[in-house]
């Protein structure tokens, strides 16, 4: 029986993994990113890797916006990317320079006035020119009550309107999918904007840009939700399957905060660097190259 | 009808006899839709593992015998299903996280549950027996996220402080969550298996000046070797298809892991975490099917291999 060699193997393990070699300096840089078909994933890609260059494999790929911001509270070396409103004390904030600019921080104003680089906006697609309800609710979140919210749940407002409405839209139910990103932000609308006009009962579902696209394409639901814009070949689609023009709305901005251990010396970064640590054949590796020494860990 | 309180109470008497009778009259009717019944749901097992392999096999097949050059599937490291570039589908890494993760967590919990099972079986009796079996059972209801989030909340920070890794959540971190899940498995399976062994082997065992190791050692583990292998397999079995807890501790990097300190990948979370966002019909959502196949038919293996190394004992038993 082997069962004596396996303890023997296990104990040698534990034994070499508590002695260890934990010195508390860190150097190797940890990359955090997201699952492949988040629009966030693509988004960042296209921003700071460019078109036509991937990711290095490897990362460690979270399934939520939230799940960023917790890893690289836990990891020293770790760096990451995610909304801005998902920063808490654990982790801090980069500022982020491109073109060897100065370095801009990821503020509200910085991100409607354009100077943060990592801003980008999040879209509401519907078929054809809104009437009805729906360009009662669309016209409604355009408003300043509505880019309020946009504020109060951290991302940044879009000049807001003050619309034309009537207290009383056609009664309807308007059924809304799409980005994951965007998916907290419509609950509060929808929530506001129900308990406002009860004749209307908009209904959110989450499933990612890609999914809520695929649907406004089958034509199951009315409005998608995107945090990229859509593609091409989805718009030719989508206009060959309904006979109607897919319109765009820009409801609010969000930008993408690079997150690091709030230990990490780092204050800013650049965009070029960004690449060389998150781009497939990046030279990157390890925080000397950024920073001139390690990361010291308490 | 009579009033006739006697002749009510014959009546009752004949009432019941005929009951009876009519009841086994339905008996015998029933009888064949009975049979028919228990057979049904005899064969629903197989129907059922059919019909989903048959759902999950009819999503993949369009991309299995089409453009997915399985070659490349089994051999590139190259995890790229959604790009806008060019798509890749390796699962070389995926394949090498699930073997990774599921091997380390197999060398902790083995020993520790068939430790564990001797123990219980053997080695200690009354109150002791019936609380340890208790808690080994509640171990065993603890869903999997609890698990994964004890995983990346409490040893992942224990494994930055002890070894200084670079990452909390790598192979090491699931092993042990998998090892703390499985465990209950092989200790309950292994327990029976040995509690099956009948007592006259100890007797003669120790009639023969045995000590208790050399009972346990030389006598209930290889008569109870077919229970204890079946242990360990379940526990393989659990480790391979555990979703939820290697999604949240492996890191899920697409990387092949040279090291237990190293963040991996596995198959099962890779389905878990892209399912969601994948668009019905795509290739990206087809290819996550073709790794339910793979998955499918790994399991199979192991079931087979189990299946067959039982009976092959079994054979020897005989000879």
């Amino acid at each position: 029986m082997t069962s004596r060699k396996v303890v023997g193997m296990a104990a040698a393990l534990v034994g070499l993994l508590a002695v260890g070699c934990g010195t508390g300096v860190q150097d190797e840089i940890i990359r955090v990113s997201r699952q492949n078909n988040s629009g966030t994933y693509h988004y960042f890609r296209e921003e700071v890797l460019g078109k036509a260059r991937e990711f290095k494999s490897g990362s460690l790929d979270m399934s939520g916006s939230k799940d960023v911001v917790e890893l690289v509270a836990r990891t020293p070396g770790a760096v990451g990317y995610s909304g801005m409103g998902y920063a808490t004390d654990e982790v801090k904030m980069l500022e982020v320079s491109k073109d060897s600019g100065e370095p801009v921080g990821p503020t509200v104003e910085n991100a409607s006035s354009g100077d943060y680089p990592l801003a980008r906006p999040l879209y509401i697609y519907v078929l054809g020119e809104p009437t009805g309800a729906v360009k009662h609710y669309i016209d409604w979140i355009k408003s300043h009550e509505g880019q309020d919210i946009v504020a109060e749940i951290g991302y940044v407002p879009v000049n807001a309107i003050t619309p034309e409405q009537s207290d009383s839209p056609p009664e309807a139910t308007i059924t809304i999918s799409g980005s994951d990103t965007m998916v907290n932000l419509t609950q509060a609308w929808a929530e506001t904007y129900g308990q406002k006009f009860a004749q209307v009962r908009p209904e959110v579902a989450g499933g990612g840009s890609g999914v809520g696209i695929a649907k406004l394409i089958d034509g199951t639901v009315e409005m998608a939700n995107a945090s990229r814009e859509m593609k091409p070949e989805e718009r030719e689609k989508a206009e060959a399957n309904s006979g109607e023009k897919v319109v765009e709305i820009t409801v609010a901005l969000d930008a993408l905060a690079v997150y690091v251990h709030k230990e990490n010396p780092l204050d800013s970064i650049s965009l070029e660097e960004l690449a060389e640590i998150f781009g497939d054949g990046g030279t990157i590796k390890v925080w000397t190259q950024v920073t001139g020494w390690p990361i010291d860990v308490q | 009808m009579s009033s006739n309180p006697k002749a009510i109470a014959s009546d009752f008497g004949h009432k019941r006899i005929s009951v009876s009778r009519i009841w086994h009259k339905l008996g015998d009717a029933a009888e064949l839709p009975m049979v028919w019944l228990i057979h049904i749901c005899g064969w629903s097992a197989i129907l059922f593992v059919l019909a989903i392999f048959a759902f999950v096999f009819r999503e993949a097949a369009p991309m299995l015998f089409g453009q997915l050059n399985l070659v490349e599937f089994f051999t590139s490291e190259k995890w790229y299903p959604d790009s806008v570039i060019e798509p890749q589908y390796g699962i070389l890494a995926l394949l090498a996280g699930t073997g990774a993760v599921t091997v380390t967590s197999m060398v902790f919990a083995v020993p520790i549950g068939l430790g564990a099972a001797v123990f219980i079986s053997e080695f200690c009796g009354g109150k002791v027996k019936e609380t340890l079996k208790i808690v080994i059972e509640v171990l065993a209801a603890i869903p999997s996220v609890v698990w994964g989030f004890i995983g990346v909340v409490v040893v992942g920070p224990l494994i930055i402080q002890t070894t200084g890794a670079a990452v909390g959540v790598n192979v090491l971190n699931a092993s042990i969550i998998l090892a703390l899940m499985s465990v209950p498995v092989i200790v309950s399976v292994g327990e029976d298996s040995l509690k099956a062994v009948p007592d006259s082997y100890r007797e003669a065992a120790i009639s023969l000046g045995a000590s208790r190791w050399e009972v346990v050692y030389k006598v209930l583990f290889p008569a109870a070797r077919n229970g204890l292998l079946a242990a360990v397999l379940l526990g393989v079995g659990r480790a391979i298809g555990e979703t939820m807890a290697v999604l949240l501790c492996t890191g899920h990097a697409v990387k092949i892991p040279h090291s237990l300190l190293d963040p991996a990948r596995t198959l099962t979370a890779t389905i878990a975490s892209e399912l969601g966002e994948a668009v019905r019909g795509e290739g990206h959502y087809r290819v996550l099917f073709v790794i339910g196949v793979v998955l499918f038919a790994v399991t199979f293996l192991v079931n087979l291999t189990a299946d067959l190394v039982v009976k092959g004992i079994r054979g020897q038993q005989h000879d």
